[in-house]
């Protein structure tokens, strides 16, 4: 079709004002971070409070929390959402009544996934009195650790539910698809189901996986809800450290609040550039590729 | 052998997603339910009534919340399909990049980032604490992914219909409308839904640029999750699902009634 550069810009034109008005929103917080906020009367650029801010310990142990959560949540929804996958393309007839239910999740928002895990794990959950009923007297004790805990295990629990499932959508029509034909292929030519999915439906969705991967970790590294709800005392998420430090009386406050957005966004991009790296780099030769068989 | 393998597997999947569902209903309608009872000793209406109670503005809270995420469920289907066409028509991988790029951009920004600096902004332009406000930053979040569901789907088939459209004597418009349009219409209404229920599920957000001025259902609900009044944040659980499922289903419909009116059979 004959496309005029006039008629592209005019199609982009609401996408690129919301893009601007995105990029306005972030600037602007890091220019206040550096110190610039005429309107209390600082204009003196300066980088301390950057470098204050990281310096402190508890936004050091926020942002490693936030990682650490990011990092587990997004990593076991995608190896168990992929086996979820691997479940269902072994069934001849796979059951749609499952893949139904299986979207659930994607409509619950996560402060209701919140209060699923309140209402399982906690110490008067309906888990400790399932194993109190077993004969458990301890049950309390059994499941204290798992909620409001420094390893953030009740959060990530909540994130697997609800991301498991977006893993499935994300990615199940095109593993069916690939795996239906060169995955039937390499079946033929004598790989088991499980070699087959492995070695080559798997390597040749990656660029579909790596992006739901890459969707999931930074939502959850950048979240608030579900740390401020399920989350330990301390450390903080470190969305949850930079809102307190944002909302606080003391308005001298609010650079640090900034410069602690400024370093969640350099890691954000740095964490971008790297997934870049993965997603668009060459895809590994035959050499190099299967070692085993 | 395999089949009864697969069927325990399949009902513990559908097991693991249905019941904390069952479980919230449960506790929706407890009144009493003591350590270590397996099953609640009392049921009470008394969590239902007491939303009303406790918030005299309740239906209007419920009104202007689904009126939000529709108005930006709608502008985000608007926008994707319009930026998915911009991104089929350019030929230069350059800027089909570009394109993909700024739609993708949302998943770079963490809204905590996004959030405080644009609060500060709109504090001066005054739009901080308004209804406007706090769509746009919706819209910002709900968009990119009803543009990836339109974009993979619009890039299926592309332009090739609509040519052909073009060749036997449409015009564009008409090409659009009676081409693309039924083609698109099951992908638009699934983004529809998407977006719809990122923007329903929004809460920080709506906390920072809504200031307690422009409250939502998300908005409302938190503080009981925090109190751990489970009587009355199940229910605020329920009627949150029950209204997305409501919102879903007359949507499913209206874009079934359309579909109908396009199939291809009517024609012969």
């Amino acid at each position: 079709m004959k496309a005029s550069k006039f008629k592209v810009s005019l199609l982009l034109f609401p996408q690129l004002l919301i893009s601007i008005f995105l990029m306005t929103g972030v600037i602007y917080g890091l220019i206040q971070g550096l110190g610039y906020i005429p309107a209390l009367s600082m204009t003196d650029w300066t980088l301390d409070y950057y470098i204050q801010s990281i310096q402190d310990p508890n936004t050091l142990r926020s942002i490693l929390f936030s990682l650490w959560i990011a990092f587990a949540s997004s990593v076991l929804s995608v190896l168990i959402g992929l086996f979820i996958c691997y479940l269902f393309i072994n069934q001849k007839h796979y059951p749609k009544w499952v893949q139904a239910l299986i979207q659930i999740p994607i409509i619950v928002p996560h402060i209701i996934v919140a209060l699923f895990v309140i209402q399982i794990l906690s110490q008067t959950g309906i888990l400790a009195r399932l194993l109190y009923v077993i004969g458990f007297e301890n049950a309390q004790q059994i499941v204290s650790g798992w909620l409001f805990d420094p390893q953030g295990k009740g959060v990530i629990l909540a994130y697997l539910w609800k991301e498991i499932p977006f893993i499935v959508f994300f990615c199940f029509s095109l593993i069916r698809q690939i795996n239906g034909s060169l995955g039937e292929a390499a079946q033929t030519l004598g790989a088991n189901r499980l070699q087959a999915y492995v070695h080559v439906t798997l390597p040749l969705c990656r660029q579909t996986i790596l992006t739901s991967f890459f969707i999931i970790f930074m939502f959850t590294f950048g979240a608030y809800e579900l740390p401020a709800i399920l989350g330990p005392t301390l450390p903080q998420s470190i969305a949850e450290a930079t809102y307190i430090a944002y909302t606080h009386p003391d308005l001298k406050q609010r650079p640090f609040a900034m410069a602690m957005n400024g370093w969640i966004f350099i890691i954000s991009l740095g964490m971008a550039l790297l997934f870049a790296f993965f997603i668009y780099r060459k895809k590994p030769s035959h050499k190099q590729g299967g070692q085993d068989g | 052998m395999d089949k009864i393998k697969y069927r325990w597997i399949n009902g513990a999947l559908a097991l693991a997603f249905l019941l904390p569902i069952f479980i919230l209903v449960v506790w929706a309608f407890t009144a009493r339910w003591p350590w270590p009872q397996l099953f609640p000793q009392e049921w009470t209406w008394r969590g239902f009534s007491q939303l009303w109670q406790r918030n005299q503005n309740f239906s209007q809270l419920i009104f202007s919340s689904v009126t939000l995420s529709l108005l930006v469920a709608f502008l985000s289907v608007c926008i994707g399909f319009l930026t998915s066409r911009a991104y089929l028509m350019v030929e230069k991988r350059w800027a089909s990049r570009l394109i993909y790029g700024l739609v993708s951009l949302p998943f770079l920004v963490p809204a905590v980032v996004f959030g405080m600096g644009i609060h500060q902004l709109m504090i001066r332009l005054g739009w901080a604490n308004t209804f406007f406000g706090v769509m746009l930053a919706h819209l910002v979040y709900s968009l990119p992914y009803a543009t990836y569901l339109i974009l993979d789907a619009y890039q299926s088939f592309g332009f090739r219909y609509e040519e052909q459209a073009r060749i036997l004597g449409a015009s564009s418009w008409q090409s659009i409308r009676l081409v693309t349009w039924p083609l698109l219409l099951p992908v638009l209404s699934t983004s529809f839904a998407m977006s719809y229920v990122v923007s329903f599920s929004q809460y920080f957000l709506t906390l920072l640029l809504g200031g307690g001025q422009v409250q939502t259902f998300a908005l409302v609900m938190f503080p009981y999750l925090q109190n751990n009044d489970r009587t009355i944040a199940s229910n605020y659980g329920l009627l949150f699902l029950l209204i997305t499922l409501a919102v879903f289903l007359i949507f499913e419909r209206l874009s079934a009634h359309y579909q109908k009116k396009y199939q291809l059979s009517s024609y012969y």
